[in-house]
């Protein structure tokens, strides 16, 4: 039998039985000692993942990633809403949605599980417009027992339509609350031929995307899938169209009460907005899709041929 | 490797020769080329050279499973040249391409194949072509990228980094996930090195992050599905979910010119695509594609966001609440 020896070749000291296979540093003379010139460390790739995540001290803790938050961007009855960068080499942006004391646990997990399901839909346009929604990314908690939910949305979005508002008290451009319609009844009919129903379409939840007229349905804590068989789906999904159709009027009005259609507004549009608003059995027989189109006959008769207009979130914007 | 100067005119007329040859024509090998077999690869080196005094290293690491075929034959047969243009665009003088092939080293025979560093139009294209494109993958759902990650870092070695500290591009295509270490077993058999442990690939994503610029290229919204969520936890950002395929070029050329601070921000780069005979619809999927690494970049985006820190909580107004409480 061959005995080998386990010896370093810098100092003599003996080796652990792990110099067999790796790399080991000799407890000695702190050489490392490797079996050959084609031995690669693993150690060294190792140093270089701590090195990558040790580059921006983190503020908040989710699972076991670090976030360092960049800004609040709101807060509503829930939640404290936070903008924040994954720390590490390569970095993600993501949004935090932060429970507030009291709000139950199961709050932020049913909106992680909504968003999943919305995620993994099978209707079709699935792949686009399953980009046109939040994502959720992981769920935790935060070092003072708050939950958090960290978000992936859309890039691009400036605030919420009630944030606009409360730049525009004198209410927006009809023009714009065309595209605004549009974009959230396209992305809607999405959800509902999904059997989703939101359940809570103010404009609170709507974030606008000023530069490519893009709007980003949030808020989905409150969804629910309704059995495509369901008695009552139609009703939810006109629940939805009916406020998506009142934050519509909102954004119109100029008043802070229940929002009037102002006079001003072109009758086909007005009309439009009147009946979706107020008339359920309607809704329901239209569905999202059948709405979008009559919105693009409306606008057409009352703007003509669609064309972009710039549109601006605050008026010094 | 890396010397000679690149023509354009020479690359278009090279891939407009085979514009209309069949995949199995343009990628003829069935095996993988023995010089491209990485079994015994000590180093491949991107260096500068009289004609190249800013050589930078990009390293193009293709899914060669049967999904992903269709972006090396685009590269071969339509859009390598436009690459090279588009970096021309962007101020990217002394591009050096490498060209690397991925397939799935628990079931595929040529599993790593890798290229050199070059500079002229036919050397790249040679080792473009040379690639074998095996078309396996073993139905798990797993690519071997992460061997990518490894090669970069223990078997390359840029000028641009050493003398400049100016990281390397390496872009990966692919649609499936990556397996979650690298084994030794199979660094061993593929490469020969005697790796002690296996390395856990987030690892091997930060030692290849220290000197190049790191990102995955997934061809289509449809495929994004499959492999965007794991991906995203690895690379962040640096995930770019493309509409097409064919748009992996112009993606690849406008990252390194945004990331190169060539070009000042997605407005700037819809004019260089545009003026560069990219159609406008392309140009519209790419900047969509680019938006959130852009944003990343930019110092300012995080000031366009509008902050409601100052206001009071968002709450819904009494007409909401007596119409659908």
């Amino acid at each position: 039998m061959d005995a080998i020896s386990l010896i370093c070749p810098q100092c003599g000291g003996p080796l652990p039985r792990q110099a067999l296979w790796r790399t080991v540093t000799c407890l000695y003379c702190t050489a490392d000692v490797t079996r050959s010139e084609d031995v690669v460390q693993a150690s060294r790739f190792r140093a270089a993942y701590q090195r990558s995540v040790a580059l921006a001290a983190p503020t908040i803790r989710c699972g076991h990633r670090d976030y360092r938050t960049l800004a609040q961007l709101g807060a509503g009855a829930h939640a404290k809403i936070m903008l924040a960068d994954r720390v590490g080499a390569l970095t993600e942006r993501v949004v935090l949605k932060i429970a507030h004391d009291g709000v139950p646990a199961d709050y932020l997990i049913r909106e992680r599980d909504v968003l999943n399901q919305l995620q993994a839909g099978t209707a079709p346009g699935a792949a686009y417009f399953s980009q046109r929604l939040p994502q959720a990314v992981a769920l935790g908690s935060t070092a003072d027992a708050h939950r958090v939910l960290v978000l992936r949305h859309p890039t691009g979005f400036w605030g919420s339509l009630a944030d606009v508002k409360r730049h525009y008290p004198q209410g927006i451009d009809a023009r714009h609350v065309v595209w605004m319609w549009r974009r959230v009844l396209e992305v809607l009919a999405y959800a509902h031929a999904d059997h989703w129903a939101h359940g809570n379409l103010a404009p609170e939840h709507l974030l606008v995307q000023p530069n490519d007229h893009g709007i980003l349905i949030i808020g989905w804590a409150r969804a629910r899938r309704c059995r495509p068989s369901a008695a009552d789906r139609g009703a939810w999904q006109a629940r939805d169209l009916m406020q998506l159709a009142w934050s519509m009027r909102a954004m119109l009005s100029n008043t802070h009460d229940e929002p009037a259609i102002p006079p001003s507004t072109p009758r086909p549009l007005a009309a439009l907005l009147t009946q979706a608003s107020t008339d359920a059995a309607w809704c329901i027989a239209q569905g999202a899709e059948g709405l979008n189109a009559l919105l693009g006959h409306a606008a057409r008769e009352s703007f003509g041929p669609a064309r972009f207009i710039h549109f601006s979130p605050t008026p010094s914007l | 490797m890396g010397h000679g100067n690149y023509s354009h005119a020479a690359h278009a007329a090279l891939v407009a020769d085979r514009a209309s040859a069949s995949r199995t024509e343009v990628f003829a090998q069935r095996g993988c080329h023995p010089l491209m077999d990485p079994r015994g690869l000590k180093m491949r080196e991107s260096r500068d050279s009289a004609d190249h005094p800013h050589s930078l290293g990009i390293v193009f690491a293709l899914d060669v499973t049967g999904s992903m075929g269709d972006i090396p034959q685009i590269l071969a047969t339509r859009e390598l040249p436009t690459f090279m243009t588009l970096l021309n665009a962007c101020g990217v003088a002394d591009p050096q391409l490498l060209f690397m092939a991925i397939g799935d080293a628990t079931s595929d025979q040529a599993p790593l194949q890798v290229g050199q560093f070059e500079s002229t139009a036919e050397l790249m294209d040679q080792w473009l072509t040379w690639s074998y494109l095996e078309s396996g993958g073993g139905g798990s759902g797993e690519e071997s990228y992460e061997l990518a990650f490894y090669m970069v870092a223990q078997h390359t070695d840029m000028d641009c980094w050493v003398k400049r500290r100016k990281k390397g591009y390496l872009f990966i295509t692919g649609d499936e996930l990556p397996y979650p270490s690298i084994s030794r077993h199979q660094i061993g058999t593929l490469v020969g090195d005697s790796l002690d442990e296996d390395i856990a690939i987030e690892e091997a994503i930060a030692a290849a992050a220290e000197t190049y610029h790191v990102f995955f290229l997934v061809p289509d919204l449809k495929r994004r599905r499959n492999c965007e969520a794991r991906w995203r936890e690895l690379l962040g950002d640096n995930v770019i979910c493309m509409e097409a395929p064919q748009d992996a070029c112009a993606v690849a050329a406008s990252i390194v010119g945004l990331t190169e601070r060539a070009i000042a921000d997605l407005g700037a780069l819809s004019g260089i695509l545009a003026a560069n005979a990219i159609e406008p619809e392309r140009v519209s999927a790419v900047v969509r594609a680019l938006r959130p690494y852009a944003d990343l970049l930019d110092p300012n985006a995080v000031r366009r966001v509008h902050s409601g820190s100052a206001g009071a909580p968002a709450m819904a107004s009494q007409w909401w609440k007596r119409l659908f409480a």
